[in-house]
């Protein structure tokens, strides 16, 4: 019997002891799960700040974004208006002018082109921002608008003493592009190159892959730091080892020429090597001319 | 014969500038600063090309081309729209509503002399479009 007894008593005081522990447990447990609900609410809290600051931060870059395209157009009219001057001054429309009258005049009308370059650029680059530059993609031959880029720079190429080379996987080989940009792409890489490079060729490369068109840019210039290698893509991103006689860029050009790349869905690297040369090149997908023909629909023709 | 153009535009330096620039290339060229001048200039002089702003206070481009083209007397004279601000849309409506040609600002004088060149070799080109 006693044992017995014993035996219950035991039990019990076990069973006390455990719901003891249980209780002090589901105190924790309690305790805890406050502090959770506490955390959480701080968490929200915090979460409709960041939201708030957010919000913010999007219509402040909204009104950048507008500001810089209101300040774009309006400095258009009177640029139009000093280039057109200076131009009918230039081309004698309005009397003779001395050699150093023409000289500086030729100055001014050098760097207003310059500031117009930097206008249009900063407004394309509001409108990439802004997710307003649309592309007008069409099926075009790569081969062809490269040979019309190349065409434009061949005096150029000539006065520098710089051999212009090609090397293109096919005779002609459609994609389906917009047009006018990767004109400017193209532009952009071999005006940059020609700017660069002292002595020696520039090669301009298409080759084809299944699923990638590859187009690359070589030159044989003095090359690019490494540390500057990464910025090179940057807005306003200048080098100050450009050629004497070279045209002042705007700094904008290979930042458009990367998002106009991203735009089509390509990719945009650059390789150099110092006192060796530079090679940029990009990749435009190769299948876009089958998937995309769609959006080349509804042009507008004259 | 040199050419007649009527050129219209609110803002007079550039009005002054295109002048210049096609008096300098044997046009005859008279101006107006408004599209209510436009409209009566048209009328009583007769010109063989309209440069048209699109932007105007006071009846804009648009509605001064409308009103040229609804009349028996200009509806046959040609018109290039310019313009500061392009875009997509105004661009196909100019040429919907059957426009000889279009051109941007800030322009540069080639450009503008070859669209003149252009439209007026042509004579009354898209009229009927309308």
């Amino acid at each position: 019997m006693e044992g017995k007894e014993g035996f219950i008593e035991d039990l019990k005081r076990r069973c006390d002891n455990a719901e003891g522990e249980l209780k002090k447990a589901r105190d924790e447990l309690e305790a805890e799960s406050w502090g959770l609900v506490k955390t959480n609410e701080a968490i929200k809290v915090l979460y409709r700040e960041l939201d708030k600051k957010n919000k913010q931060l999007q219509t402040l870059d909204q009104l950048k974004t507008n500001f810089i395209n209101t300040a774009s157009h309006e400095l258009r009219t009177p640029l139009t208006v000093i280039r057109e001057s200076i131009s009918q001054i230039l081309d004698g429309i309005h009397g003779r002018i001395s050699s150093r009258q023409r000289e500086f005049l030729s100055i001014c009308l050098e760097d207003v082109d310059r500031l117009k370059r930097i206008v249009d650029d900063l407004l394309d680059i509001s409108k990439i921002e802004a997710g307003e530059f649309k592309l007008k993609k069409e099926n075009t031959d790569i081969i062809e608008l490269v040979k019309r880029v190349i065409v434009y720079f061949s005096p150029k190429a000539k006065g520098l003493n710089l051999e212009l080379r090609v090397n293109f996987c096919s005779e002609a080989l459609l994609v389906c592009i917009d047009r006018d940009s990767m004109i400017r792409v193209f532009y952009n890489l071999i005006g940059n190159a020609l700017k660069f490079t002292a002595k020696g060729y520039i090669e301009i490369s298409v080759t084809q892959s299944p699923e990638w068109v590859e187009c690359s840019v070589i030159d044989t210039g003095k090359g690019i730091f490494e540390d500057d290698l990464l910025m090179v893509f940057g807005k306003f991103q200048q080098f100050s080892n450009a050629g004497v006689s070279a045209e002042k860029g705007t700094g904008l050009g290979l930042n458009i020429s990367k998002s106009i790349v991203e735009l089509h869905g390509g990719r945009i690297w650059v390789e150099s090597t110092l006192k060796v040369g530079s090679k940029f090149t990009f990749t435009l997908p190769a299948n876009s001319k089958i998937a995309e023909v769609k959006d080349a629909e509804e042009n507008t023709s004259s | 014969m040199p050419k007649k153009i009527l050129v219209v535009d609110d803002e007079p330096n550039i009005l002054r500038l295109i002048a210049s620039r096609l008096e300098a290339n044997n046009y005859e060229v008279i101006t107006a600063l408004d599209g209510f001048y436009a409209i009566k200039k048209a009328h009583d002089e007769n010109p063989d090309l309209i440069i048209l702003d699109i932007r105007m206070p006071a009846g804009g481009g648009m509605s001064v081309f409308d009103n040229l083209r609804a009349n028996n007397s200009t509806m046959m004279i040609p018109v290039i729209f310019i313009t500061a601000h392009p875009n997509e849309d105004i661009w196909r409506e100019v040429m919907k509503k059957g426009a000889e040609g279009f051109i941007t600002k800030p322009f540069n004088a080639d450009d503008l002399l070859a669209k003149v060149k252009e439209v007026l070799k042509e004579g009354i080109g898209n009229a009927e479009q309308k």
